[in-house]
């Protein structure tokens, strides 16, 4: 029962997706140009900001900790519309920084840097739980025998904590970019749509049905299902041979 | 919860008992009328549904409001619908082909205004200065608000490629949304949306020569079991009252045929 449940629909896209007529629509190839880049971006900072963030909430303990932590957990679980909202509140032209971003020169909605802040925002917390399971596994001797050893904190994070904790980071980096690469919500609503600029895969598709132009649309879904399965493929793969692998 | 499926039991209990004396002439004295109407009519029926009620005591009316394109999906799955009233005549006449509808009476029209940030940061003071570098936010073409924005932005002999158009929006909510927040300069919606947003935004009337007109038809649907209600909702809203309550809002009169 289960298995039909979440098999039939995404068997129906497939079956109903004309991948051919899909990938001649330049709709569609654009939108998944689109989505690549920003997506890949996005997980690029995920992972340069969140992986000492993930370290530090992993391995020190300070007041306001858990606030910080559940902070950061927000995002999960909040709907997208709600942060793409906040999103404009904060970085729109008339949010709370809007100002300052217009002394230099930036206005972010409707740009590619509002899709990858879109995507980081939602996504970054699935990267971050997972990366602190990581780190959090490690044995703190070999952290402090490093340290006895003379490193540095720089030094024993990059050179013995990363590597380490290496297999659960990865994972917590396909998680992340998988759920960036669907993002939706947030991304309309604080980047628009515009093919070619801002269009990604997911607004293309909910476009795609609205105008009843579904070729398109399905191609897209099916090309969404095949890269999401092999992420999450991936993913068990990598950790089936982690035993540092926590699930979230 | 155990409430609300006793409510839902006891309605369903009524729309089959309606349903079953539906096929004699005789009108049962009450039951439900399930009205699918587009998102723009949700103000207008939702009074009307309310005369309606006042007027045919026992019955009881039910709204679906959805995109046109949405509510027609649901008709084709054979959904359980009495009337249905759209924001375009291409989803009727499909319909129609489908024989899933009857024949349809045009009752109302939407035209089109362009809205600004009720502090106008482009200072557009007529509908030509948005060539002038404003950011605009448009209706995507595939929906029909975006269809009828190019016809009025090539009626006005403006190039869509020549403007600044940052994002092309699945919705007339969104759009509309957007230039409230004063995130976009300018944008397209049907006049009825510009009216509920109040002083939140300055509307900018288009040159009528330039207008497209979005006409409204209503039907009753291929197969409904309470045909004489149906006909009494519709004869409500090309009523004199009904017109009214459609003009008050901003639509323009059923166009005579």
């Amino acid at each position: 029962m289960g298995v039909l449940f979440v098999g039939l629909p995404l068997a129906a896209v497939f079956a109903k997706g004309d991948l051919a007529a899909g990938a001649r629509s330049s709709v569609a190839r654009d939108a998944l140009v689109i989505s690549l880049q920003t997506s890949l971006l996005s997980l690029a900072a995920m992972v340069l900001v969140g992986t000492p963030i993930a370290y530090l909430l992993a391995t020190r303990a300070f007041p306001g900790r858990s606030i910080v932590v559940t902070l950061f957990e927000l995002p999960l679980v909040l709907p997208p519309a709600v942060a793409g909202l906040g999103l404009f509140f904060a970085f729109g032209r008339r949010g709370l920084l809007g100002s300052e971003l217009s002394a230099l020169g930036l206005e972010i909605p409707f740009t590619k840097l509002a899709v990858v802040l879109a995507m980081t925002f939602v996504a970054a917390p699935l990267y971050l739980r997972q990366a602190q399971s990581a780190f959090a596994a490690v044995e703190p001797d070999l952290l402090a025998a490093a340290r006895t050893l003379g490193a540095g904190p720089a030094r024993v994070f990059l050179r013995v904590a990363v590597p380490v904790a290496g297999e659960g980071l990865g994972v917590g980096a396909a998680l992340g970019w998988a759920r960036a690469l669907g993002e939706f919500g947030a991304t309309i609503i604080f980047a628009g749509s515009l093919q070619g600029v801002t269009q990604t895969a997911p607004v293309a598709i909910y476009l795609g049905f609205e105008g009843g132009q579904s070729d398109a649309a399905f191609a897209l879904g099916a090309v969404m299902i095949a890269v999401s399965a092999a992420v999450l493929l991936g993913v068990k793969l990598l950790g089936g041979r982690s035993s540092r692998f926590a699930p979230v | 919860m155990r409430r609300l499926t006793a409510a839902l039991l006891a309605l369903s209990l009524l729309a089959a008992g309606c349903g079953g004396s539906g096929a004699s002439s005789s009108q049962p004295a009450g039951g439900t009328l399930t009205v699918f109407a587009a998102s723009s009519l949700t103000n207008a029926f939702t009074d009307l549904a309310k005369t309606y009620q006042s007027q045919h005591p026992g019955w009881k009316v039910q709204l679906n409001f959805a995109g046109s394109d949405a509510l027609t999906a649901q008709i084709e799955q054979g959904v359980d619908a009495d009337i249905y009233a759209a924001a375009s005549p291409k989803y009727p006449e499909q319909l129609q082909g489908e024989k899933l509808l009857g024949d349809t009476t045009d009752f109302a029209t939407n035209t089109l205004v362009l809205v600004v940030p009720s502090d106008n940061p482009a200072g557009i003071t007529k509908v030509t200065d948005i060539a002038k570098g404003a950011k605009l936010v448009v209706g995507d073409p595939a929906v029909p608000i975006g269809a009828y924005t190019e016809t009025v932005l090539g009626n006005l002999g403006i190039d869509s490629t020549s403007l600044d158009i940052v994002s092309r929006e699945p919705a007339v909510t969104s759009i509309l949304q957007k230039v409230k927040l004063g995130e976009a300069d300018g944008g397209f919606v049907y006049v009825t949306d510009a009216l509920s947003a109040g002083d939140r935004v300055k509307q900018i009337a288009l040159p009528a020569a330039a207008q497209a007109t979005a006409v409204y038809p209503i039907g009753i649907v291929s197969g409904s079991k309470q045909a004489k209600a149906a006909q009494q909702w519709i004869d409500l809203v090309m009523s004199s009252q009904g017109q009214q309550a459609l003009t008050g809002l901003g639509f323009g009169p059923a166009p005579s045929s």
